[in-house]
């Protein structure tokens, strides 16, 4: 009996494991490539819930909720990720006959099937429970006015690190346009840690974030801080920045 | 002594039809209006038809559409029957003011009160009579308010479209169906109240994943998809979406369905119950778009509200009156069973798992007592509470909740307390849990119990009880709450289930089935008819109690295998895989032209000259024995050919004793199956267009061998030894034992088949189609149409007009056609394959001004510059033609599997060799084939100029190489100096004429146009 359940223990681990692999063969090269990440579509759904736990938890811890508004995010961020794996299913219907090599030699299947691909790539890439999500609408439903403000201040602090840290990295790629001194450079980030930061940020627009960042600090006092020389480089690049939208401040 | 019966038994089956046939001029069309009702059976048979009382006690007779006689089911056997024409049931508001008695085992009665005492509710039913109520049956008593119009019901199945234009969904039955993953479908529907109820059944294969969007704003949503990707509406897929969220939805997370309402900002969930794999469910939702209400409630009588508030978001859709419902299948099957959607007052059902008693008075406050009985005189309940009586006027009191033990609440099968009833806790879906409990209960309980069915009338009523005898204008009927049969309305009845809840159908996996239009009754042929019998086929249901015989007034199918529904016959796919190899070639002696003549080819002045070439005879092979006939009937009936002449084809067959057909009647001879892979489009289009110069004498056979090869030409005689077949005035004589096939091309009308319309095909002499004919399809591919006489030791007799007698073993069917069109529909399954077609005249081909029959005289790219292009020659090198200036190009377009291209080949290579210092190169580009094919007829040919490989056919396509063989003559300035279209010694004449031209105007410039 023993050796019996020993065998359909081993047959039923040899069949998970097939099926995973044949997921993997069956799969189409451009959903794998550009969306799954190199991963099954059951290793990502795992990975995505798993993180949806932890953001539910830290949720649960930071905003006191009680049980029913923790399951109600929970079942949220299940939907999200529901939706999503449902998406890639038809997804997959339309780009399954399309292999990288045939993207890459007809440029108008690549152009009819990118559009579709590209949202989902966005979409993995930042994160499910972003605010058009089911997680951001049950919490916008389902949390007292008191937890929603609590929850609006940690997220305009996770802004505000977020900016200053991405403001950080675009100083560095000027430097290596313009070096700048120790002194120098830590001035501007004095500047850039006291300056208004965005309160909304379009996530299409997180890539231009430095730039806006730097684009906004006083001419002033970036005056006193660089060369003239430096100043005018400093304005030309960051003015492309300028005229960007998408960001509220 | 068989032949004076068989004579006697047609003498008085043709009378009787004859009779039948008078008596259906005067009275009318027999066939029933449409049908009232359908049945579904527990193997999942449907049929679609009138309910009928049985003559026997528990037992219900239903005549499915179709048959001459109706069924008799016992309720063990069925799923449900249902009324069809829900547009005909009266709305709610009709009933205001009635009450609702709600019992238990999930019965309802709509009705009046009558009377009140220590133990019963004595109610009055305006269709089940007065029934008296035991006090502990009661769960709940309501007032019925007004709406429930029903304005959408998933049988406008014409309304549903497919966004995605998959073609993913199918109907059966009533049934709505997916096995495609990622599909979606889509219906829109009035809501001018903007309170909706839907009421919705599905059913699914392996793990449940699916979502159905309640009030989606459909085409504008659509529209804007479309607009955003620059696609036409319905021209293309959408992409993907996830987006298409209505104003509520039922979505499966993980294994949960969930309840789902969500606006632009704001998002609220219910979690309505797990779901299993290969599992079903049944749910109402209400939707109250104004308010932003959403709620649904399962079989178990829960209710799972949703609210958001929609006017901080101001959805855009609210003034939008025309929404959809979006079904979405992500797993691997979805069936949609039942979806109507109706209009809804507004106010919610009792959620009546309340173990607690309650009445609730109509201004919503809670009164803590009981019913102690009821005043007529004054129409006023009697209510005793802790303190004192009190008289409650009918109208005041909107709902009274008895208390009950929480297992009844929870049971879904309370009649029988032996049967383990599921709990919440359970996995199993209550539905599945129903159909076991049902299916357990047959075998445990009470055989009375099983006989019980549930009667669901018109006006909400849903009543248990048993099926009594008799009753013409209604069904007899015994509630178990009551004392008296009552007869019921056929026009009353809703439904009649055997479970107290509707609940999805089980899938048939029986694989014999009776298809009459919408109609699939599973069971099986009786394999003897009695002598009255008009069609002689008598059908059984697996479910049921009595056969009965087809109608001879309908149409239909019979499916006694896993024979798909709409096969046809193929005729072999074909390619080349080898050069046709004729035996020898021996010329025609002038005794051939009467054969050409009846054969179908004109006599043609050039006759070919004999030749003295004999047949090397070859020990002969016998002929497979998968050989068949198929005639232009339909028919194909196994057959050993004995010999095909002018007068016809002789043969034998198992089949019916007749030994000899026509010429006329015959489609293909069939020998054995052809190796080679398919024919593409192209080359079978190739293949079959006729050069014009040929239009007086086109081929009347296309003879196939067993390699795959073909020939077209004029077949002569085929005998088990040899076939003989004249091309091109040369005879070509094969090995009957190395053929596939041989394909009798009919004559056309060339001079019509010239413009754009094509020629009438004449059909061969059949029977009248209005005849009641059966066609038999055995193993799928050979068919007869028979005229049934009797079915007798399971063998079916019947009248061939081709074949005369004709029996065929009721074992042996796999498909079976009858009624009057059933000659239609076998003639349709016939393969037109193999069509003629003339080539298409260019506008500029004016034809016989100059004597100049070719086609391609007047080419368009003649006088033109050659279109350039690069190929990959045999032996690998590139071929560019813009290089080739300062040389005469002969390119020959050609291919292996064109007989004529093979014979011209060699002739023009020939020709060619004579020009060789004069700068002429000849450029045979091969269409579309493999190299190892080319390779192969190459060395069959002899020939030893560059080939090179067109292998997408585009250089055919830009030099309008539409038939083969297609000479282009290019000149040493690259312009088309000529273009030939076919083969033969006209076309010799012309490319030697055509290059002595180009030559001399290079060395006489003067002669130059």
């Amino acid at each position: 009996m023993k050796n019996q359940l020993q065998l359909l223990a081993s047959v039923w681990l040899v069949l998970v494991m097939a099926s995973d692999v044949l997921w993997a063969q069956a799969n189409n090269e451009v959903l794998q490539a550009y969306v799954l990440q190199n991963k099954t579509p059951v290793q990502l759904e795992k990975d995505l819930l798993g993180k949806a736990s932890v953001l539910v938890n830290a949720s649960r811890d930071l905003l006191e909720l009680d049980e029913n508004q923790v399951n109600s995010l929970r079942l949220a961020c299940t939907g999200d990720i529901s939706r999503f794996m449902q998406d890639l299913v038809e997804l997959d219907l339309h780009t399954k006959k399309f292999s990288m090599q045939d993207m890459a030699r007809n440029q108008e299947e690549m152009q009819r099937i990118w559009p579709m691909v590209m949202p989902a790539r966005q979409q993995i890439e930042r994160g499910l429970h972003g605010s058009s999500s089911l997680f951001q609408k049950a919490i916008n439903a389902q949390l007292s006015p008191e937890q929603q403000k609590k929850y609006e201040i940690h997220e305009q602090n996770k802004l505000h690190r977020k900016t200053v840290a991405i403001a950080k990295l675009t100083l560095v790629e000027i430097e290596k346009k313009m070096p700048l001194t120790k002194k120098q450079r830590d001035r501007i980030l004095e500047l850039v840690e006291k300056s208004d930061k965005p309160k909304t940020i379009d996530e299409n627009m997180s890539y231009y974030l430095g730039l806006m960042v730097l684009a906004k600090l006083p001419k002033e006092q970036l005056s006193e801080i660089l060369t003239e020389d430096q100043l005018k480089l400093f304005q030309r690049v960051t003015g492309v920045a300028q005229q960007l939208g998408g960001v509220g401040w | 002594m068989v032949k004076l019966y068989t004579r006697h038994f047609s003498v008085v089956t043709w009378v009787a039809r004859g009779l039948v046939t008078l008596l259906l001029v005067f009275c009318g069309d027999a066939k029933a209006d449409n049908p009232a009702f359908s049945i579904r059976l527990v193997d999942g048979s449907l049929g679609l038809g009138e309910l009928l009382s049985s003559a026997d006690e528990n037992q219900l007779a239903f005549h499915v559409q179709g048959f001459a006689q109706p069924f008799n089911f016992a309720p063990s056997q069925l799923h449900s029957v249902r009324r069809l024409d829900w547009k005909a049931e009266p709305g709610r508001q009709q009933l205001q003011g009635r009450l609702l008695f709600t019992i238990r085992n999930h019965q309802q009665l709509v009705g009046k009160i009558a009377s009140v005492d220590e133990s019963n509710f004595v109610i009055v039913s305006e269709h089940l009579g007065r029934l008296a109520l035991p006090r502990n049956d009661l769960c709940q008593i309501s007032m019925l308010h007004g709406a429930g119009q029903k304005i959408k019901s998933f049988f406008d199945a014409k309304d549903w479209k497919d966004p995605n234009n998959l073609d993913a969904w199918e109907i059966e039955g009533f049934r709505l169906k997916t096995n495609q993953s990622g599909s979606r479908l889509m219906t829109t529907y009035e809501m001018p109240q903007q309170q909706v109820e839907v009421r919705i059944a599905l059913a699914w294969i392996g793990k449940p994943r699916f979502s159905i969007g309640l009030g989606v704003s459909a085409d504008k949503k659509l529209n804007e998809l479309n607009a955003q990707w620059g696609i036409a509406e319905g021209q293309k897929p959408i992409p993907t979406t996830g987006r298409l969220r209505g104003f509520a939805s039922l979505e499966v997370w993980e294994d949960s369905l969930v309840l789902v309402r969500e606006s632009a900002k704001q998002g609220d969930f219910a979690l309505v119950r797990q779901l299993e794999s290969d599992g079903n469910c049944e749910l109402t939702v209400f939707l109250d778009l104004p308010s932003g209400i959403a709620v649904v409630q399962t079989v178990d009588g829960k209710l799972h509200q949703l609210q958001l508030d929609p006017k901080p978001d101001g959805e855009k859709e609210m003034g939008n009156s025309l929404k959809a419902v979006l079904l979405q299948n992500f797993g691997s099957g979805l069936t949609v069973e039942r979806l109507d959607i109706s209009t809804w007052d507004g106010v919610l059902p009792v959620e009546y798992s309340a173990s607690q008693a309650v009445l609730v008075k109509a201004d919503d406050s809670i009164v803590d007592g009981f019913i102690e009985g009821w005043d007529e005189a004054t129409s006023s309940w009697l209510v005793r509470t802790p303190s004192e009586q009190l008289s409650l006027p009918l109208d005041q009191l909107k709902l009274v909740n008895f208390a009950r033990p929480e297992k009844q609440i929870n049971s879904l099968q309370t009649e029988t307390p032996d049967i383990e009833t599921p709990s919440d806790t359970e996995t199993k879906s209550e539905l599945q849990a129903d159909t076991e409990a049902i299916a357990s209960a047959a075998k445990t309980t009470d055989q009375s119990d099983v006989e019980l069915v549930y009667l669901w009338l018109r006006d909400g009523s849903r009543v248990k009880g048993h099926l009594l005898a008799g009753g013409e204008s209604g069904l007899s009927f015994l509630p178990s709450c009551g004392h008296e049969s009552q007869l019921v309305a056929f026009s009353e009845i809703s439904e009649i289930t055997t479970s107290s809840l509707s609940q999805v159908a089980p899938i048939a996996t029986a694989n014999k089935i009776a298809a009459i239009g919408l109609s699939q009754i599973r069971g099986g042929f009786l394999e003897d008819t009695p002598e009255s019998s008009m069609t002689a086929l008598h059908w059984m249901p697996t479910c049921g109690l009595n056969a009965s015989e087809l109608d001879y007034n309908f149409s239909g199918e019979i499916r006694l295998e896993n024979a798909p529904q709409a096969t046809k016959v193929k005729s072999q796919e074909f390619t080349a895989s080898d050069t046709i190899q004729p035996r020898a070639a021996v010329a025609a002696p002038e005794e051939f032209n009467i054969f050409r003549q009846i054969f179908g080819g004109a006599a043609r002045p050039n006759q070919p000259k004999l030749s003295d070439k004999k047949i090397e005879k070859k020990p002969t092979k016998k002929v497979s024995k998968d050989s068949q006939i198929r005639f232009r009937s339909g028919d194909v009936a196994p057959a050993t050919i004995v010999q095909v002449s002018e007068a016809g084809v002789r043969f034998e067959s198992s089949r019916t004793a007749t030994t000899f057909a026509p010429n006329k009647s015959i489609d293909q001879i069939y020998f054995q199956r052809a190796k080679g892979n398919k024919l593409t489009e192209d080359e079978r289009k190739r293949l079959l267009t006729i050069p014009r110069a040929q239009k007086n004498d086109p081929p009347t056979h296309l003879v196939i061998s067993a390699a795959g090869d073909y020939l077209r030409g004029h077949l002569i005689e085929v005998n088990p030894q040899t076939a003989t077949v004249e091309v091109r005035g040369e005879l070509m004589e094969f090995l009957t034992a190395e053929l596939s096939e041989i394909v009798w091309l009919y004559d056309r009308n060339w001079s019509v088949a010239a413009t754009k319309e094509p020629a009438e095909i004449v059909q061969p002499d059949t029977m009248e189609d209005s005849e009641f004919a059966v066609h038999v399809i055995v193993g799928g591919d050979q068919g007869l149409t028979l005229l049934p006489q009797k079915v007798q030791a399971g063998v079916l007799v019947g009248m061939s007009p081709l074949l005369g007698e004709s029996s065929v073993k009721m074992t042996e069917l796999t498909q079976l056609f009858f009624g009057p069109d059933a000659g239609k529909k076998a003639r349709q399954r016939r393969s037109e394959t193999y069509e003629l077609s003339l080539a298409k005249s260019p506008k500029e081909n004016t034809e016989s001004t100059n004597g100049d029959t070719n086609p391609g005289a007047n080419h368009p790219l003649v006088d033109n510059a050659a279109p350039d292009f690069s190929l990959k020659q045999l032996s690998g090198e590139l071929f560019h033609l813009a290089d080739q200036r300062g040389q005469i190009i002969v390119l020959d377009f050609w291919a292996s599997w064109c007989g004529p291209c093979m014979q011209a080949m060699p002739q023009v290579d020939e020709l060619l060799e004579e020009y060789r210092d004069a700068k002429v190169q000849l450029i045979a580009v091969n269409i579309q084939e493999t190299k190892p094919r080319i390779e192969l007829a190459l060395q069959k040919l002899g020939v030893n100029c560059a080939i090179v490989l067109d292998v997408d056919g585009e250089v055919a396509a830009a030099y309008k190489a539409n038939s083969i063989p297609q000479t282009v003559i290019i000149d040493k300035a690259g312009m088309v100096a000529k273009v030939i279209v076919g083969g033969g010694p006209n076309a010799l004449g012309q490319i030697r004429q055509t290059i002595d031209s180009l030559l001399q105007r290079e060395s006489d410039p003067t002669r130059a146009n």
